[in-house]
């Protein structure tokens, strides 16, 4: 079965000095969840939109359903792209809206009436058709765009950062909505976002970008707990980096020997890497805090210098004599600020990086410490 | 509601002084009707009121150059109507004024479409714009009279069209015709068309275009279902604005027109042989003519839709 997606080499050049896509290829699985998360210009948008057929770029192919459509316009690919904006036609009705795509193909009105309908019961909005699009909230006018994209059901969705428009509360309830949805219809969705949370609880699939490549794709869980990259490991959570350099390596056990001691974790790349300067990082969700000192692998004193509330956790800052800092999440602690306190965590926990991003010819230390 | 709201925290920073100066708190309390003072002064002045002159006079016979009271008669416009001349007149005036506004409009569109949407480069957009603008700098009659070198007998058209030898000799039409009128008219008022068009395609999100070819419209598809069809606010504005330059317009018909009769000619021709009356009642008549048509074409468009945003 060939893939839904497949982008091969893709080129994207913004005039002569911006290269917004440096030969990105992947596939994407039919039936497939596909998030693609990034910062902002890192080429998430320009690659959804060479996709749609909206853009023009300057090398490489892309093939949906197995067919090379490099050459084929945008309204004959089966498509439907829903970007930033929404773009809702403000000059039709919510029943015009969804139906221009019914309209394109030729359906006939009583077959339209009945699509129609369907979609906007799948999203939620049924007898919202008379309305027009001024009148509804960000987060109605969203499901609207959403039903007008889903409607005859095309094979490839691509969605552009669906989820930054509205607010935190209504996130969560659409991120639902979106997964039933794509489990009722079952065809292809990619999605683009740059919320970390979005990517994680979302995906089936996730792939991490970086200013015209890809970081690294896999599993959500595969990514944050076994980044490829400092960039990656960075992107889909918040981490503890520092740089040090292989003292040891028994497998993927290692030693790295940093300016605060001795530290293992696990190498999960392939190669010798005694030696090399690589980033050390812990989870601020796996340290452990503790009153005594534990007989543990990884260790060290700290003072405790801040704490912010956060609800669900407390992130405690800690910082050494010299001047390192470690941050934790944790439960609410009976823990006093400018005591001193042993954090530790498990050798299984730390995540051994020697590569600081895909992107080649960059300092580890610089990417660490955000030089 | 901004304005508003801003007046408000204005006024009440400057309560205390407000109350210290009556002038300050009336200007303060009244600022919308006054600034809409003048411009109401201006158009009350030198608008309505000479509307109102002539349509009294329409009412007097014979010459009179002031309204007579005493002297009320229909017999101005009971001449007019039974007059086979015109509507012959409304008919070569209506005609040229719409055959202006749709190849106006044929001939702006595609430039406001280049403009907004093919040249990204803002500094060529603008030395564009200014090219358009530039030939209106030109004092009127001085521009009138450089047709003659366009479209004389020895004039740039027929230098070419001789050369090339499409023609054996020079074509006698393209001055004095009813054509020369719309190759002037459609010149005259193509800035006035391109403007509002421009204007209502740089407000047109590009990705409205872009869902639509997504969702399976031809280029051609979602050019008329989504572009053209929320530019339809300076489409619409552009038709009014040369309609209303065209329907009145009496001077190029008389300079260029070869004869050809226009409402706007025919007042001035009375006006000229001091028939007052009979001038003021065709003015009437194209006052109406003009209403009409802005009325139809305001109706036509479905003006409340064509706004909704």
């Amino acid at each position: 079965m060939p893939a839904a997606l497949a982008v091969k080499s893709l080129v994207k050049r913004y005039g002569r000095n911006v290269l917004a896509l440096n030969g990105v290829s992947f596939e994407v699985d039919k039936g497939d969840f596909f998030v693609i998360i990034g910062p902002s210009g890192c080429g998430k948008s320009t690659l959804l939109r060479c996709v749609a057929g909206i853009l023009n770029y300057d090398g490489g192919e892309i093939y949906i359903d197995g067919r090379n459509v490099s050459n084929v316009p945008a309204h004959k690919r089966n498509i439907s792209y829903m970007p930033e904006t929404y773009a809702l036609f403000p000059h039709m009705r919510i029943y015009d809206n969804v139906a221009f795509r019914l309209r394109m193909q030729n359906f006939d009105e009583s077959e339209i009436k009945k699509e129609v309908k369907r979609a906007l019961e799948l999203v939620g909005l049924a007898g919202f058709e008379e309305r027009w699009p001024s009148e509804l909230s960000g987060g109605q006018r969203q499901r609207v765009a959403l039903a007008r994209a889903v409607v005859a059901n095309p094979s490839l969705l691509l969605l552009d950062e669906p989820l930054s428009h509205v607010d935190y509360r209504l996130q969560r309830k659409l991120m639902e909505d979106f997964k039933n949805i794509h489990k009722n219809l079952g065809n292809t969705w990619v999605l683009t976002t740059h919320i970390q949370e979005q990517g994680l609880s979302l995906a089936d699939t996730l792939m991490v970008m970086n200013v015209g490549v890809i970081e690294q794709k896999g599993k959500p869980n595969e990514i944050y707990e076994s980044p490829r990259t400092v960039f990656a490991a960075r992107f889909v959570g918040d981490i503890n980096l520092y740089s040090g350099q292989v003292v040891e390596q028994k497998g993927e056990l290692c030693t790295v020997k940093t300016n605060m001691g001795e530290f293992k974790g696990i190498y999960k790349g392939t190669g010798e890497i005694i030696g090399k300067t690589v980033a050390y990082g812990i989870r601020p969700n796996h340290i452990l805090i503790s009153s005594v000192e534990e007989r543990r692998e990884n260790s060290f004193r700290a003072r405790l210098v801040s704490a912010y509330y956060f609800g669900e956790f407390i992130e405690y800052i800690f910082e050494r004599p010299d001047g390192v800092q470690v941050k934790v999440h944790a439960d609410p602690m009976p823990v006093k600020l400018g005591e001193e306190y042993a954090v530790s965590w498990d050798t299984i926990r730390g995540i051994i990086l020697d590569k600081p991003s895909v992107i080649e010819g960059l300092n580890i230390e610089d990417v660490i410490y955000g030089r | 509601m901004v304005g508003e709201s801003n007046n408000m925290s204005a006024g009440n920073r400057s309560e205390s002084k407000a109350q210290e100066y009556p002038l300050i708190s009336f200007i303060q309390r009244n600022i919308r009707y006054l600034l809409i003072l003048p411009p109401l002064i201006v158009v009350i002045l030198f608008l309505v009121t000479p509307s109102l002159m002539i349509l009294l006079l329409s009412f007097n016979k014979g010459s009179v150059t002031r309204f007579d009271p005493t002297n009320i008669s229909l017999d101005n416009f009971i001449a007019v109507f039974s007059r086979p001349s015109t509507y012959v007149i409304l008919r070569d005036t209506l005609g040229m004024s719409i055959l202006a506004a749709l190849v106006t409009l044929l001939v702006a569109y595609p430039v406001a479409y280049f403009i907004s949407f093919k040249i990204q480069n803002f500094q060529l957009q603008g030395i564009i714009t200014f090219m358009l603008v530039a030939p209106y700098w030109v004092d009127w009659s001085i521009r009138s009279i450089s047709w003659l070198s366009i479209l004389g007998e020895k004039g740039l058209v027929n230098y070419t069209l001789m050369s090339l030898g499409l023609v054996n000799q020079p074509l006698s039409e393209l001055l004095f015709t009813r054509w020369t009128l719309l190759i002037i008219w459609v010149q005259t008022n193509l800035l006035f068309m391109i403007f509002p068009i421009y204007l209502s395609l740089t407000l047109i999100d590009p990705d409205l275009v872009n869902v639509a070819r997504t969702l399976g419209a031809s280029p051609f598809k979602a050019f008329t279902k989504v572009t053209f069809r929320l530019s339809l606010p300076g489409v619409v504005i552009g038709i009014i604005f040369v309609f209303i330059s065209t329907l009145g317009d009496y001077v190029t018909p008389a300079l260029w027109a070869g004869g050809l009769q226009m409402l706007g000619l025919t007042v001035q021709n009375y006006a000229w042989h001091f028939n007052w009356p009979m001038a003021a009642a065709y003015s009437v008549l194209l006052l109406i003519v003009t209403l009409g048509v802005i009325w139809i074409v305001l109706r036509f468009a479905n003006i409340k839709q064509v706004f909704y945003r």
